[in-house]
């Protein structure tokens, strides 16, 4: 197995063509918690909820196109993937949060050390790879939905899975299914 | 030694678990940022009409920190000044009539000199600690209150009510006659010190300011702050911003590193970037220096809106001062030295 394996984590079932059809409140809230999961394996912790809530605000404003597309869940998932890894939209948003002169939030709930580790190695990846690799992992996408999450073919995908696999392994001294 | 898929299952699951963002505060947020930016959109399109319009001042009333300055309906280039490098408390005239003699005497070194938004008062931080507005035409001065800090570096905002500096919490604004206590915008990265303040949007309701890291921009009557250029290389010097007179794009520097033997300097390249866009255009070289005995190059908008003046470095294919149209093709000698600092005086019909 060359690519990366999903985890067995549920994801959750959503109709998008209900989504497409509901109102943005309705995609919001459904797509919200596991959107800021995904900026928060791509950015630092403090800047998840605000990398995430910048997508849904361009999803907003844009909904009447957003919400005529097969997928408006995939299209504000690429957004915010490519805002989370983006450096200089990450440093709008640090500090568009550090002046805010209010409603400042508590802080995200730390990690375990073994999970911090981990996803820093993945934020430590080229661009492209993080982004598959977190795509598959929070939301256990499988190839041809990640591919059109970023816009690419499959064989690109596998192959920033398989380069991404290799480097995590690396990283965390980690054995792959294949080397065992 | 852990399998990999075991590793980043839970590390997953842990995410998910530790993930719980509170989606109706949230959603709630959203909606407040969206009128928020909307309201912002529409009061920038209602200025530009006004302003084509000559009616600035139906604006006035709404929610900014400081009233929109009164804009007339034709504003043409009236005097530059400069200040030379090496002499921190003098002021000349690049173009245009020379400042009265008793300006270079009154002024506190390296303190602030601009020009009221109609042109019609230069105002300055004198060597007493007050700040000074000086009527172009008649001579006379009047004291408008005293400086904010011990520099008198500050930003007098266009409807002359408000003094923007940098203090210890970030950047202070402070009313002019009120109770002193000055509102303190936070900053991540509080800009470095030196020779100037934030400098205020046309209307007032925006402050641009340089950081190592890039030019950033601050919404007055929010707090939200956004960066609008990162520099290719950071630096930690001040350098100016300059707003176009319609309030759409900033003239500022990009800074990159020059490795020397032992040391690095700095390249600046002048440039503008549309705020709404996002899009830059790059105006000219500016020149190079580890600026430590020697100023960077300063700029200036031109208060016609038709290009932006630029004091150049050295190691500039134009070293001195020069005018440069908005698409970088033309350039414009209009003096020669190492100036420090400009101030151009919009003349107003």
């Amino acid at each position: 197995m060359s690519e990366l394996s999903p985890p067995e984590v549920a994801a959750p079932q959503r109709s998008a063509t209900a989504a497409r059809r509901g109102s943005f409140e309705e995609f919001y809230t459904t797509e919200l918690p596991r959107l800021v999961a995904l900026a928060r394996g791509l950015a630092p912790a403090h800047l998840a909820e605000d990398v995430a809530q910048e997508a849904m605000l361009v999803a907003y404003r844009r909904w009447r196109e957003v919400s005529e597309l097969e997928r408006p869940d995939l299209w504000v998932r690429r957004t915010c993937a490519n805002l989370a890894v983006s450096q200089f939209r990450r440093r709008m948003a640090e500090l568009r949060a550090v002046t805010r002169l209010s409603g400042r939030r508590p802080p995200p709930a730390e990690l375990s050390e073994s999970g911090e580790q981990f996803w820093a190695a993945v934020r430590s990846l080229p661009q492209r790879q993080a982004q598959a690799a977190a795509l598959r992992y929070v939301y256990d996408m499988p190839l041809a939905e990640i591919a059109a999450t970023l816009g690419t073919s499959e064989g690109t995908v596998k192959q920033h899975l398989s380069r991404a696999r290799h480097t995590l392994a690396s990283t965390l001294g980690a054995t792959t299914q294949e080397e065992q | 030694v852990t399998d990999l898929d075991t590793l980043a299952r839970s590390a997953t699951r842990e995410l998910l678990d530790r993930t719980t963002p509170d989606v109706q505060t949230r959603y709630a947020e959203l909606q407040r940022t969206r009128t928020r930016r909307t309201t912002a959109r529409l009061v920038a399109v209602a200025a530009a009409v006004a302003i084509a319009a000559g009616g600035w001042r139906a604006l006035a009333g709404h929610q900014n920190v400081v009233d929109p300055a009164p804009a007339p309906t034709k504003v043409s280039n009236g005097t530059l000044l400069a200040r030379p490098a090496s002499r921190p408390r003098m002021w000349v005239a690049v173009e245009g009539e020379p400042p009265p003699e008793s300006l270079s005497q009154a002024v506190a070194p390296y303190a602030t000199v601009q020009f009221s938004a109609d042109g019609t008062e230069l105002v300055y931080g004198d060597r007493t600690g007050k700040i000074i507005a000086l009527d172009m035409r008649s001579g006379e001065h009047r004291v408008l209150g005293d400086c904010p800090d011990q520099g008198c570096l500050f930003s007098l905002s266009p409807d002359g009510t408000t003094l923007a500096s940098l203090g210890g919490g970030g950047i202070e604004l402070t009313e002019l006659g009120g109770s002193g206590e000055p509102r303190i915008i936070e900053v991540s990265q509080k800009p470095p010190q030196g020779p100037g303040p934030p400098a205020w949007a046309p209307d007032g309701s925006q402050l641009a300011f340089t950081t190592p890291d890039g030019v950033h921009v601050v919404d007055l009557a929010t707090g939200d702050g956004r960066m609008v250029h990162a520099a290719t290389d950071p630096v930690g010097l001040f350098l100016t911003v300059s707003w176009a007179p319609d309030g759409s794009a900033l003239a500022f520097f990009d800074t990159q590193d020059r490795p020397r033997k032992g040391y690095t300097e700095t390249d600046f390249t002048a440039m503008t970037v549309h705020l709404d866009s996002g899009t830059t255009h790059t105006l000219m070289y500016a020149g190079h220096c580890a600026c430590l005995g020697s100023a960077p190059p300063t700029l200036t908008w031109s208060p016609d809106g038709t290009g932006v003046a630029i004091a150049t470095t050295k190691g500039a294919a134009r070293p001195g001062v020069v005018l440069v149209s908005l698409d970088g093709a033309e350039v414009e000698q209009l003096g020669y030295g190492s100036f420090s600092a400009l101030a151009w005086q919009p003349l107003t019909e």
